[in-house]
This record gives C-alpha cells, structure tokens and sequence, in this order.
C-alpha cells in the first residue's frame, strides 16, 4: 500500500474542510426553510425526459440543470413569492414559467422541440446562462442532434469525432477516434454510455466510433474541474446518455450510408399506457457485400468478411409516479474473416478459416426515485466487457485418409461487473449536495491462446501436445476490486461567487497490492455580471488501470492492465482558471487555461512495441511523469440560422522519464502547439443546409535519426577472427546503426482539412407520404490534402536511407440519407 | 584470448532476429521441424496485416520526408581489457538520406592519453583499424581516447578497467541425458560482488566448433558462435522471448547488475542443451566445446551493450521508439571502455558430475 505523503495529507485537511463548509446548511435553515421546486423537464413531442436542461431564475442569478433523469431541484430564498425561471436546453425552445413556491413544490415542465424556419419567430432565449452561473467549467455538452448536421468521413456522423472537434480535444492519427484530451493519454478517459464504462469505442480499427447517434440524446465531455461524483481517470470524462425513446407515438427512424445502415424503432411500452417507452436501433456495415463481387472475381475459392454492427436498446418504466426503472443495453462487434479452399488435382485439399471478432457488451439497469423535492437517489448495477477474440483454423485432406487440422484461438479483454448508489440532497438555496458509492469487479484477461488439433503425424502432435500445455486460459486472468465514496456541495456563496467543493476517495486491491488515494476537488465561478463570470478549479485524480496500446492506431489489441508492483497507478492534479461570458444573439466565448501534472505514465521502452510477442509487458513500459499546460478559446454559437464554433488551443505537453532520452524531458507524441477546429452550420431555408468543418494541428511530435554510422566495437566473433592482431585481414562487412536526434524532436507536416455536408430535407420517407427525410451529400478531405499518417524508413539511392510519409484519405465523397416517421 | 574476450560483445549483434513463430532460425538445435507452424500469435499477425492492408491499401499515398543535413562527425570505438593491446576502429557518419555508405577513416591521429601524458599514438593498420604497439591497459587507471582527423572535430573520451570478476567457483554438472545423443548441462557461477558500488556483468556461452574428417585427416575450425542458454534468474534482466516456452527465457548473452545482490555472494545458474557427436563415422563429424564466459564491465559499456544490439535487432519499426545507441565520447559517436573478462572452459559432458 502506498505510503501517505504530503499529498495525502493535504487530501485529508480538504475533507476536513469540505466538513467545516458544510456546517452552514443547518446554520442557515434555522431562522426560515427555504423553499424547492423540484421537477422533471421533457420533450413535449416524445415525452422523452431531457438531462442536462437548464433551470434559471436570472432575477435570483441562481439556476440549476437537469440530472441524468431530467430532474431539478430549484431551491428559492424564503421570502420568493413569486420566481421567473427559464427552462432551456439546446434544440428546444426555451420556456418561461412563473413559480410560486409557496403554493407550488412540484413542477414538471415540458420543452418543445425547436422547428426550424426562415419565417417563424427566432428562438425565444439565448443559452449560455448555463454555462456562464454554473460553478463546472472545462464542460461542453453537445446533443445528438449537433453531430448529425456536421460533415462526416463517410457520412458517417460520430459523436468521438464531434467531440475531437472541443478545444483541448485532439485526434491521434488520421481518422481515428482516439481522444487525447489536455496533453493526456487515450486511456485516460472515462467513456460512459449510461453510466456504465466502455473500453474500446472504435469499429474498423479506429475510423469509427461505436456510438450509434440515432440513439443517443447528447454527450457531455468534462476534460477539467471534476466534481467528485467522477473518478477513474485523469483526463476527461465523457458521459454518454442514450435516448428514453418517445412516449407518445411509434417512430421509425433510418439512415443509409455509404458503409452502414441504422434502423431505430421507439415508442410507448405495449399496455403501459405512456408508463414506459423503449427505443431500439441497430446499425451495420455492409462493405463486405459490397465488396464481395470485386473479391470474389479476382481470386476463386476465396471469401471475405468484414462489417460491424451496433444494438443499442433502452426500456423505461414507471412502476410508480415516482420510481423509475430503467434497462439500457449495447452490443457491438467488429467481425472480420477470410476463408479459402483449395483443391489440388491429385484430390488433396485445403481449407483455411480465419477470423477476428472485437467489440463491447454492457448492460445498466438503474432504479431512480425522488424521496422528496429535495432528495433525489439513484441506484444502478452495471456491466461491461470488452472482448477481442481471433479464430484460423486449417484443414487438410488427403484422398482416403481422415481430415487433419489445426485451430487456434486469441481471446483477450475486460469484463466489469458493479454497482454505484447516488443522492443528490437539496437542503437550501445555497447548497445541493450530492454523495453516492461505487464498487467494481474488473476481471481482466490480458490474452489467452488455446490449440485444437488432430494431426496425422505423432511428432507433430507431440508438439503441438506441448505448445498446448502452455496455453491455459486460467494461467492468465487476473481480478481487481475498484471502490470509490464521494461528497461534493454545489455553495452559492451569495449573488456572485459559487464553488463546488468535493472530495473522491478510491481504492484498488487485485492480488496482493492495495492502493488507495483521497482526491480533493473544488471549482469556483464569480459572476462579474450576470453574463459574464470567471472560474477557476482544482482536481486531483487517480486511475487505476493502463492500456498497453500500440502508438497511433487504435487496434483490438490493445491490453486494458491494472497496476502492478512494478507499475503504479496513475495520477494527476489539474489546476484551471478561465472566464466565460454571452456575448448576445446566441453567442458565448470562453477562454481558459490549465495545467496539469500526471505521474505513473506509462510508454513504451524505445524498440518495444506490441508487435514484439512473449514478452512480460512490465518489461516493455517505463514509468515516468508528464505535465501539460495551455490555453483554450472556445466561441460558440447556438441558436439562430448559423451556428457552431470556433476553437482553438496553445498547448504543451511534455514528458520526463528517467530510462527514456537519458532523463531529459521530451515533447509527448500528440504535443500539439496549435490545434484550431472551425465547425460552421448555415441554415439557407427550412430545406437546406450546410455544414463545414475545418482543422489545424500542428504535425505529431516524432524521433528522426539524422545519422547512419558503422558499429565499429569489433563485436562479431567472425570479425574479431579478422581483427585480432595477430590474424589481420582485409576489408569486412560492418554492422549499421543510426544516430536518432532528441526524442519527439521533429515534427510531421502540419494536418489540416476540410469536410462539407449539404444536408437537403425534404417530406417523406421510404416513398411515403407522411414523415420526413434529409439526403446528405457531402466530402471529407475537400482539397485532397495529404495529411500524415505515420513514418516509415526504406531504402534510398546510394545506400542511403529515406523517411517516408504514409497518408491515408485523400477526397471521400460522402452520401447519406436518413428519414424518420 | 582477445578473441574469446572481446567475442562477449558479439551476441546481439549476430544473434537471430526477435523471436517471432515465422522465424525457425530462433530455435537453433532445438527447433522441432514438426511443431504446427499455426500459432494464435501467428493467426493475429496474420489477421490484423490482413485487415490494415485492405482498409488502409486502398487509399494510401506516399510522400518523401526531408530530414535535416547532417556535418559529418568521427566515430571511434575501443574496447579494452587487462593486458590487452589498445585496438580503436574509426570510421565516419554520414546523413541519413545521404546515398552514400559510411566510411572508415584511415588517416585518423588516434591517441591513448592517461592525464596529461601521451602514452601511445597508435598505429593505422588496414580497415580503419588503429592499434598500440606496446603499452597496454592496466587496473586502476583512467584513459581517455582522442582521435582527430582532417576535416572532422576532435572526439574525446575516457574509461578505466573495471575490477576483474570474483567467480569463486565454477561447477558445470549434467542435469539429465533425455536421449542418447540429447544432453542438458547445468552451469553454475559463484560471484562474489563487490559490495558498496553498483558492478555490471555480462555472461555468455561460446560455441566452438570444428569440422573433423578421420579419413582425411583434417580439421577444420568453425567460427566461434554464441550457444543459447536459460536461466530462471531474475538478476539476468531481460531474455529474448520464447514463443514455443515462455516460462524457459532464452538468452545468447546476458547483462546484469548487482542491484538484487550487492556485496554478496551470488549463485548464477544457466543451463545449455546440445547434442553430443554422433559416434565416429566414415565421414566428416563435428565436435564441439563449451566456453562460459564472464566479464565485469564498466557502466559505459554496459549501457553500450544494452542500446545498440537492441537497435540492431528492432530496426527501424514505425510502430515503437526508436532506440538511441549509448556514446562516451564527445563531438562524435562511439564508445572507449574497458571490461575485465574471465573464462571457464565446460569439460566434456562424459566428465561431469551428474546433478543429485
């Protein structure tokens, strides 16, 4: 177990503070109870409750947002009679309401959906009170909706790359879905889909996510200022949350891509009479069929197999006014396979199978209830597994002897079972407190290989007896136990300053080794005016769990591992200070600046890599320290007929570790100066849109060698026979090393591109009458520009060496339709 | 004897490529021609090129990559043990992208200095090769390496000898004899360390080797290799993998400090399987014999002997970081240290004590 230090030390005075701050709640009931409107807020079409609506009443300067539920405590001062208050949530109206909390402690709202219209009155307010009175801040939430009008590599809308789109969000390598969020690492961040954790977000080797957003109601990506219900992981949190489905009527809903199709059936659960609702959507890749006549032409005897397909479902049921149950569910999988038969003229064949399969499963099942319209408790069990499995098996047959074979199979992954409980308490105007617990089982499986065979000859099955022996599947896997507690208190310290102040206490225990860590939080607004506030926040976080992941591509090989004695967990203490303000007409600018400092980093030792098999990976990582800092500017707008943002980031990140580059401090892969994201939607008439996306980052930071030199140590015995003094010879042959300059101390060419989408809509769907569709047409990559890849070394004139860049996507056409009714 | 000596350095050089389940080369007498050739790792190799090649073939391009100029600089490099003769090898660099090969320098004023005092310029003998006609190392002594040349700056460098290797015994027994012709050996060194500074070590097993006609009466040596050998001692650092035995680490040399053993007295236990020669025959036989090798190093050649095999066999993969090869010298690259090595010859396995 770790020793407490200075950290832990301060970790504890924080809670002891957290305590202290808290004393004012029952100082401040006592001369008069506040009063709580409590509610939920839903789509008045779908009856769909709406996470992450904002509840505001500006003339208190006070508001709050919706829950996962869609429900908000609104506590008022004693003596409101009367309050105005502002529901709002992006994509919908925004709806005034005058409450009277004396009369009234219970008020569920309903938001109508945004139409969209040259002619039709603007939309009624502006957000952005959310974001400017709100004490969180590095938060940006983004709905489903957002993401489908945005350009796509394939016309494929994805909710990871939407997010790549953020300030301080970078993407890893071309096309890929890897979130590098502030200088930290891919694994460092916490992606829920309904509160349960997903390991591997990426179909087709990284160039897809696996978040279908025809069931997704919005993303929300926290990347600084944690409060304390999150924990896990360094760098970011983002939390996924699936569609209700609609209460009211049936709908269908489609698309058709130019790789996949999804299908979304939702509607009121059958008898339940708008007690329920349930939305299913599925989706798949057909290039398999489409390349199947291209393949099968070209090479008799051979089939091919690739395509992956998403289930999402989600039932919701109200077994009371006020309990809710509700199941979600997702299963997806990347299936890829080749088989080929062979038949020679003397009657022997042969036959191969092969095939991978990689994907996640998970299931949440979660019970919500208000105990009161100040107490609102959730309670949830959740399970995860990501699974990567590879199959090949030869056959062969000989004319008149019994079939021989040979299979081999690879099953590597993490499957989490747990359970978490959350209660958010509303005691006064100035406080909402929220605590909850969460234990995990992780039973990790970092790679299993098992042999079947029969085979004709004895010496070859004696071998093979053997290589059997040394693959048993129980030999390998391993269990943890991961539990965190938290507290956290949204203050409202008076009209202008607010803090959240939290703190997350975690623990790890998986064979013999135990850690353990208190980690303080706090975030801090003051508002300046009531549109324009500054922030500020401390995070310190712990995560304990590694991924041992080749660099840049993101494959199903990739190896989630607890810490080990050798290798620790890891962890981190951000600091951020920022302002944001609403700037009118829709909108909203924020500038912040961070730093951030993580140990218990892992990289990969120079030469390792994952390609090196039969090796202990402890052997191949080094342990080391990294810290980023940096600036961000974020200018959105939300409503109106054009909308997006602009982002931009200055950043550093940097590592240092003693075993790598002679313990000299070295850029990280992904230090990316520069980084500008342009994400622009202009809405011409109700039919026709357009959206456009362009990006900007500086080139990844890569070690080039500059120096090709002899090995001229005299190493080689079959040399030394030539060397040594008393045999001279002639001329030999020398081995060839190179001379690398410093770590990360070169840069690949910058990346840049630009993606359109002109998105028609029109009535009817599928030849109907009745319903809606949009054909989306589109390109990625406009001007064709030849982005970086990777590096590769190759052999040039004269015995020379040369660097080449690999670039994958020129031009892509893009060609979508979806339709709903 | 340099020859023994200095062959400790070989083995990353010249052994086989990382172990891979395509490269049969990496079971040396114990590959099993046999074995099924279809291993899960093989199957996920297989498969994921599959896939990267039919996503990725489609759409990729290629673009040349300037790397900056390179001013060429001297390379010098001088291994030296007790009693041995200074031999320094110097050759030149040359950019990267540069269609040329490297050089070796033959005009190159090569110096051994100790202090301010010039003990030797050495002489130029063919190859670049540059070596002292009668001074020679001694323990307890600082040297440092200059080498100029025209048109090169001057590079500089210093080592000493390490303290020679206490090995207080050294006890070679047969573990079993699976088959009439199959022997396992086990080799055990007693070490024992200096204690209050950090020593380094490096352990190999040469294979010599001669090719033996009793009808024509002839002998023929054969070049000296490194023999594999396995050890379940963690202080040996790490081994080249084996795919077809992951709990038996293969090794062609090891490094190691004395972190785990510090002022103690060490048992280091390797064991080697061979097949002993086939009974005389009218043709050709090759017989063979056994030589442990141990050398204590000093810090900068042990750091040597970690980088540059390591990026000798890796190469240059896109995928992994690249390895930077450890130099002593300044203004150029390359290496002047000393190691003091030590030899014990493995007897006959007819003449060995059978393990209890």
């Amino acid at each position: 177990m770790r020793q407490p230090g200075l950290f832990h030390l301060a970790s504890v005075a924080w809670a002891t503070l957290c305590l202290f701050c808290a004393s004012p709640v029952r100082a401040q009931e006592a001369p008069s109870r506040p009063l709580t409107v409590s509610g939920f807020v839903s789509d008045a079409a779908s009856g769909e409750r709406l996470p992450g609506a904002h509840v505001y009443a500006p003339d208190l300067g006070h508001g709050v947002a919706t829950n996962t539920a869609g429900f908000y405590a609104l506590t008022l001062p004693a003596h409101a009679d009367t309050v105005q208050v502002r529901v709002s949530f992006v994509g919908y109206q925004t709806a005034s309401l005058i409450l009277m909390p004396v009369e009234t402690r219970w008020r569920d709202v309903t938001l109508m959906p945004e139409t969209s219209g040259i002619g039709e009155v603007e939309v009624v307010a502006e957000r952005g009170e959310d974001e400017v009175a709100s004490t969180r801040m590095s938060t940006t939430a983004i709905t489903a909706a957002e993401v489908e009008l945005l350009p796509a590599l394939l016309g494929e809308p994805d909710l990871i790359k939407a997010i790549q789109l953020l300030p301080g969000v970078q993407s890893g390598s071309e096309g890929q879905t890897g979130l590098y969020v502030r200088g930290g690492g891919p694994d460092q961040n916490l992606i829920l889909l309904d509160g349960a954790p997903l390991y591997n977000v990426s179909h087709v080797l990284g160039f897809l996510s696996v978040f279908n957003t025809s069931a997704i109601a919005r993303v929300e990506l926290t990347k600084g200022g944690f409060p304390a219900r999150y924990g896990g992981r360094l760098s970011s949190v983002v939390d996924v949350t699936m569609r209700e489905g609609n209460r009211h009527a049936y709908a269908t809903e489609g698309s058709v891509g130019v790789v996949a199709s999804a299908l979304t059936v939702e509607g009121p659960m059958p008898g339940l009479r708008r007690r329920g609702a349930f939305i299913v959507s599925a989706r798949r890749t057909y290039i398999d069929v489409l390349a199947k006549p291209f393949l099968s032409g070209r090479t008799s005897g051979q089939n091919f197999t690739s395509y992956f397909y998403d289930l999402n479902a989600r039932l919701t049921f109200d077994a009371t006014a006020r309990d809710r149950l509700t199941l979600s569910a997702y299963l997806g999988d990347d299936v890829y396979g080749t088989a080929y038969t062979s038949t020679s003229l003397d009657g022997f064949r042969e036959r191969f199978d092969g095939g991978a399969t990689w994907g996640n499963g998970l299931a949440t099942l979660r019970w919500s209830r208000p105990f009161s319209n100040r107490l609102f408790t959730t309670a949830a069990l959740t399970a995860s597994r990501y699974r990567f499995a590879t199959t090949t098996r030869l056959a062969q047959t000989v004319p008149g002897l019994p079939e021989t074979f040979q299979e081999a199979v690879y099953t590597s992954g993490i499957t989490d079972l747990g359970g978490r409980v959350d209660a958010e308490w509303t005691p006064s105007a100035a406080h909402a407190v929220r605590a909850g617990a969460n234990l995990t089982r992780h039973r990790f499986n970092p790679g299993v290989g098992t042999l079947r065979y029969s085979l004709a000859d004895s010496a070859a099955t004696a071998a093979a007896d053997t290589l059997a022996r040394l693959l048993t599947p129980e030999s390998f896997a391993y269990t943890t136990w991961e539990g965190f507690a938290y507290a956290e208190d949204d203050w409202q310290l008076g009209n202008r300053l607010a803090a959240n102040l939290g703190l997350h206490a975690s623990a790890m225990r998986g064979g013999t080794q135990t850690y353990a860590s208190l980690q303080p939080r706090l975030s801090a607004r003051f508002l300046l005016t009531p549109d324009w506030s500054i922030k500020g926040s401390f995070s310190a976080m712990e995560q304990y769990l590694h991924l041992l992941a080749n660099t840049g591509v993101s494959l199903p090989t990739d190896l989630w591992l607890a810490p080990t004695e050798r290798v620790p967990s890891q962890r981190s203490w951000q600091a951020a200070l920022g302002t944001t303000a609403r700037l009118g007409r829709g909108w909203m600018v924020s500038v912040e600046g961070f730093y951030k400092d993580m140990q218990g980093l892992i990289e990969y030792r120079p030469g390792a890599s994952f390609a090196v098999p039969g090796q202990d990976w402890q052997d191949k990582v080094e342990v080391g320290r990294g810290w980023a800092y940096g600036g961000e500017l974020f200018l959105r707008r939300t409503t109106g007929r054009t909308t997006g943002w602009l982002g931009y980031t200055l950043s550093w990140s940097t590592r240092r570790f003693d075993a790598l580059n002679e313990g000299v401090a070295f850029p990280y892969r992904y230090d990316r100066r520069h980084d500008v994201s342009l994400v622009f939607n202009h809405r011409f008439s109700d039919t026709l849109d357009l959206g456009l996306t362009w990006v900007y980052g500086t080139g990844q930071a890569v070690t080039l060698a500059t120096a090709r030199f002899y090995e001229n140590g005299l190493l080689d015995p079959r040399q030394l026979a030539r060397l040594d003094p008393s045999n001279p010879s002639g001329p030999i042959e020398l081995p060839t090393l190179l001379h690398y300059g410093p770590r990360g101390g070169f840069r690949m060419n910058a990346y840049h591109r630009l993606d359109l989408a002109l998105n028609w809509h029109f009535g009817g769907a599928l030849f109907l009458k009745g319903g809606e569709s949009t054909l989306s047409v589109g390109a990625y990559n406009v001007y064709s520009r030849r982005n970086p890849f990777f590096l590769f070394a190759a052999p040039g004139e004269g015995g020379g060496r040369v660097y080449k860049q690999a670039s994958l996507f020129p031009i892509l056409p893009a060609l979508a339709y979806r339709f709903r009714f | 004897m340099l020859l023994r000596y200095d062959a400790f350095f070989n083995p990353p050089l010249a052994m086989p490529r990382p172990a891979s389940p395509f490269d049969e080369s990496f079971f040396d007498e114990s590959f099993d021609e046999n074995a099924p050739t279809l291993t899960p790792r093989m199957a996920i190799g297989l498969l994921l090129l599959t896939l990267l090649l039919t996503v990725l073939g489609g759409c990729e391009t290629v673009v040349d990559v300037n790397v900056p100029p390179h001013e060429r600089q001297l390379v010098a490099q001088g291994f030296f043990a007790p009693e041995s003769l200074w031999t320094v090898r110097v050759s030149h660099t040359v950019g990267y992208s540069e269609p040329t090969v490297p050089g070796l320098v033959e005009d190159a004023a090569v110096e051994i200095w100790e202090g301010d005092q010039l003990l030797e310029r050495l002489a130029r003998r063919d190859s670049g090769t540059y070596i002292a006609l009668g001074s020679r190392p001694e323990l307890g002594r600082l040297y440092s390496l200059r080498v100029s040349a025209p048109g090169y700056e001057t590079v500089e460098g210093g080592g000493a000898l390490p303290s020679p290797p206490q090995i207080t015994a050294f006890e070679p027994a047969l573990v079993s004899a699976p088959s009439e012709t199959r022997r396992i050996v086990r080799l055990r060194l007693i070490l024992d360390d200096l204690a209050g500074e950090t020593n380094y070590y490096t352990l190999a097993v040469l294979h010599l080797r001669a090719l033996v006609d009793l009808q024509a009466g002839s002998v023929t040596s054969l070049p000296p290799a490194l023999f594999p050998f396995t050890s379940d001692n963690p202080s040996l650092g790490n081994p080249l993998p084996n795919p077809l035995d992951p709990d038996s680490p293969t090794y062609y040399q090891a490094l190691l400090r004395d972190d785990r053993f510090d002022g103690q007295a060490h048992t280091l236990d390797v064991e080697i399987a061979y097949d002993v020669a086939s009974p005389p025959s009218p043709g050709p036989t090759v017989q063979r014999a056994f030589v442990v090798l141990f050398a204590a190093l000093s810090e900068d050649l042990y750091r040597y002997a970690k980088t540059a095999p390591e990026q000798a066999l890796f190469g240059e993969n896109p995928f992994a970081e690249p390895l930077r090869v450890y130099s002593n010298l300044s203004n150029g690259f390359g290496l002047f240290a000393g190691f003091s090595p030590r030899a014990f010859p493995v007897p006959p396995d007819s003449l060995l004590p059978v393990v209890p």
